[in-house]
């Protein structure tokens, strides 16, 4: 795995905390949990999410949202996972390294300032998204 | 409103109480226009109305502490709060045969959002958090898609609004 950039075969997790941030039934996310913040450091709006593709057991996946992901420490509920490709297909979002939390630890970045092409990326996304309930 | 009191009144009682919640519940208190909805209804559509507006206090008051996503998401916005209520109220009856999911955004804005059986087509209205604009965007059949800001005025309910929600309720 190369650290410093993301291939776009790799498999990305965002993790879940909420049972109402997915519907199990359907096998889908909430589309409002892929929204973008703007950052403090770099003042971009980005999404949280980590990668994944090299942790080989299901334990892992978990143990890493336990200890690193969010910002309280809470067991995450599930994951809404994609590859790197489907979120470079829309529009112009990338997916790059932001290791300050941890080495894993990556952002979408590059999303439109415009609020309902936000949206509309996101429902794109919640489509492609698999969700892995815990 | 009940939500949002009942919130209130176990704060207070575990002193667990801010000023600054207390102060937040003090002007919905104000804001909060209680009367009955705008155009008359059937008993069902009413309930559905109550069913919403319940959900989206909910929603508000366990906001409010901030960090509901645990990415750092904004509490609910007031402005944005008031706006989705007056909006739930001015739906037109025949677009409650579904009714929509209650989400709250990392900024803290209010969002609808419509979907059909078939998960992939959906449509959802985002309420601003500073000013009196409606983003909306929807998926639909065939792959076609549809987004735009519309201005919501409080007197009546916007036509392309109401034109993306019935073709969830269609599936086209």
């Amino acid at each position: 795995m190369n650290f410093s950039l993301v291939s776009d075969q790799e498999g990305l997790s965002r993790f879940l905390f909420h049972n109402k941030d997915f519907k199990e039934s359907s096998g889908k996310i909430q589309w409002n949990r892929l929204m973008p913040m703007r950052g403090k450091k770099f003042n971009r709006l980005e999404t949280s999410i980590f990668r994944t593709s090299t942790l080989k057991q299901d334990k892992e996946i978990w143990e890493l949202g336990d200890d690193f992901a969010g910002l309280q420490r809470k067991p995450p509920k599930a994951i809404a996972v994609l590859q790197a490709e489907q979120i470079r297909n829309k529009q112009k979002l990338d997916v790059i390294p932001e290791t300050s939390t941890h080495p894993l630890h990556a952002v979408i970045v590059n999303w439109p300032e415009a609020k309902d092409r936000q949206i509309e990326i996101c429902k794109e996304l919640k489509k492609e998204a698999k969700l892995r309930v815990r | 409103m009940n939500a949002l009191k009942k919130r209130s009144a176990l704060l207070f009682e575990s002193g667990e109480t801010s000023s600054r919640y207390s102060s937040v519940v003090i002007d919905l208190e104000e804001l909060i226009d209680d009367s009955p909805v705008r155009e008359p209804k059937s008993f069902a559509a009413r309930e559905k109305i109550h069913f919403l507006l319940e959900e989206i206090d909910q929603v508000f008051a366990d906001s409010q502490e901030g960090n509901a996503d645990n990415y750092g998401a904004k509490a609910g916005n007031i402005n944005s709060f008031r706006n989705i209520r007056e909006f739930i109220r001015l739906i037109p009856e025949s677009l409650l045969e579904l009714t929509p999911t209650v989400l709250l955004e990392p900024d803290g804005s209010f969002a609808l959002d419509w979907e059909h059986e078939n998960a992939d087509i959906s449509f959802a209205v985002s309420f601003g958090s500073n000013n009196d604009e409606l983003f909306f965007a929807g998926l639909f059949s065939n792959g076609a898609k549809q987004s735009g800001v519309e201005i919501f005025n409080r007197f009546w309910f916007p036509e392309s609004i109401s034109k993306n929600i019935l073709r969830v309720i269609k599936g086209r």
